[in-house]
Parts: C-alpha cells; structure tokens; sequence
C-alpha cells in the first residue's frame, strides 16, 4: 500500500466527518464527565493566559512610551529666538497648528522661546497619544 | 496595476470577524459540550502529530489563547469546528516552519565541518545537514506518516486514511473502497479513536 500524501485533504475530511457524525457516536466509549471537566480546566487556564499576555504587551506598551525620549528643557534652550521664529512661521503654514494671529516680529524673544516650547510639548503629548 | 484574479476559486472570500464577546460565546458553547471537546480534541491531535515537541493540548490550549488574545479571528457563518481546525492547522505549520528553520532542531545535524568556503573564515562554523528534504515539509507527509503509523496493519483504517487523503468523503468514500454505510460508519468511528492514541509524534533521531 502506497503512503497516502494529502494531509491537508485528510483533516478537512475528519473535521468535516467529525461535524457529521452525531454526538452519541463521538461519546460512546468516552468519560463525557471527564472530557467536560477538562474543557472547563482549559477554558479557564486559556483565559487567565489570554490576560496575563494582554497585561504584558499593555506593559510593554507603556514602557516603550517611557523609554521614549521627550524633549528636554536643555534641547529647548539650545534653540536660538531666531531658529524658533523660523519654526514657529513654518508652523502657521501648517493644518497641524492653531497659533494666534500675531505677527511673529512683534513678539519679543522670550514670547518666541515660549510659544516655541508649548508647539514641542503638544507636539511632545501628541506623538505619546498617536502611539498608544 | 493590479489585475484581480479571473478565477473565483482564486478570490479569497471575506468574511466578517465576530466581537471580542462573540468568540467568547462561540468557544463557551463549544468547550461546554464534551462532544465537541472529544472533537476538537481528535483534530488537534491530528494537526500536532508530526510536529517535534507539539501535543495536541498544547495546539488546543494555544488556540484558545489567541481567539481570547484577538490574535486570532473568528469568521462569522464558519462553523466552530472549522474555524478552529483552520486556526490550529496554521498554528501547527508556523511551529513547523519554526522548528525547521532553527538552527537546534533535531531534523539537523549539527557539525563544525567546514563547506568549501571555510577557509576563507577561520571563525568555527556549523553546519546544518537536512535530513528532510523541503518537499517532505511542504507536503505535510511527515504529520501523514505519523497519522499512518496509528492504523498500521488494520486495512480498513489505512484505507480510510487513504481515502480521506484523496479528497473523498462520505458516501463518495463509501462507494469508492464499496463499503455500505454502516461499514463506513463503523470505521469512521474507529478510525477516530484510533487517532486520539496519537502520541506527541517524535522524529526518530
């Protein structure tokens, strides 16, 4: 006899034979008691692993957010009033922003620094909510 | 451009995913009836047999897991037998596939030999000597062969095997091997016994 060769074919024959053969038959000579408590052992110990693992990728998650560099009050001070003005006027042409409708050459050097780190801290929260 | 296919066969069909709460329901149902266990416990076995170090409980017990982790999803209108041999089969071919690709898997042999180029990288190298051949691991002869090895010497199972392995069922298999149905029936009903014997199937080293 030669070696059958389609597995694939034998388990959609036995899945499909299983479904067609009646319940009495599957059980006759089997601990139905017995095969029912398993199944409530399983249902359960899968659940509880199906948990464990959602807690641990939602762990995982959070501490890849932390890990995550956030703009630092020494990289906003290595930003000149110059460069910020440029960013900030860039940032009007921008959908992503709202600003103000002041002129930007009428705010003094401090008021540009300071609207500069509000636009990186929103930018900041904005990438943590995006990534969550 | 891309040109969709002319065939329908080719088409993949789209079906729509059940909620999180409605697996949930779909496996409560099913693990609550002992048939249906004692089903899906002969199709995991089946699916595991051929697959180094995998039990059909572990495949089962894996499954669910990942229909409660939403790794897995569930068709709506599939019956939950389908869906999980679907489930199951996929997850015993990528433990297969992983298992074949690892560099300590006991279908290699692992040797510090060098290949022809060894010279040129003074660095020890191992080797991996494959004693299956790719068509032996798409073919899925391995998981057959452990499957045959249950129902050797008794030749009406071997000719259900066979039979079932050809594509046929039902009174089409019947009238094939020229059984009547209470025949097929009753070694059916064998046969599936017979497949819960399956032993977590181990290479031969």
């Amino acid at each position: 006899m030669t070696m059958p060769s389609n597995f694939n074919n034998f388990v959609d024959a036995l899945t499909q034979e299983l479904i067609d053969m009646p319940d009495e038959q599957v059980l006759d000579g089997r601990d139905a008691a017995e095969l029912q408590a398993r199944a409530q052992m399983l249902l359960k110990s899968a659940r509880a692993e199906a948990g464990r693992r959602r807690l641990a990728a939602a762990k995982a998650s959070v501490s890849a957010l932390r890990n995550k560099p956030t703009i630092s009050n020494a990289q906003l001070a290595a930003v000149s009033a110059a460069e910020a003005r440029r960013i900030i006027a860039e940032a009007q042409n921008d959908s992503r922003y709202t600003l103000a409708a002041r002129k930007l050459g009428e705010m003094s050097d401090d008021e540009v620094l300071r609207l500069y780190s509000q636009m990186k801290r929103l930018e900041d929260v904005g990438d943590k909510g995006r990534g969550e | 451009m891309i040109e969709k296919p002319n065939n329908p066969v080719e088409q993949e069909k789209v079906y729509e995913r059940l909620s999180a709460e409605d697996v949930d329901q779909e496996i409560r149902a099913l693990l609550g009836s002992a048939a249906n266990f004692a089903r899906l416990k002969s199709i995991a076995f089946t699916l595991a047999a051929g697959v180094t170090g995998l039990t059909g409980d572990d495949l089962l017990n894996e499954t669910v897991v990942r229909f409660y982790e939403g790794r897995r999803t569930w068709p709506r209108g599939v019956h939950p037998l389908v869906v999980f041999k679907s489930a199951m089969h996929s997850l015993a071919s990528d433990m297969r596939k992983r298992v074949a690709l690892s560099p300590v898997d006991e279908n290699f042999v692992l040797a510090t030999a060098g290949g022809e180029d060894a010279f040129a990288d003074a660095r020890p190298q191992v080797h991996g000597a494959a004693t299956l051949t790719p068509e032996d691991e798409l073919s899925g002869k391995q998981q057959l062969a452990a499957v045959y090895a249950v129902v050797v010497s008794d030749e009406d199972l071997e000719l259900l095997v066979l039979v079932w392995a050809d594509g046929q069922r039902g009174e089409e298999a019947a009238n094939e091997l020229d059984w009547d149905m209470k025949k097929y029936e009753a070694v059916r009903k064998r046969l599936t016994r017979r497949l819960d014997a399956l032993e977590p199937y181990r290479r031969q080293k």
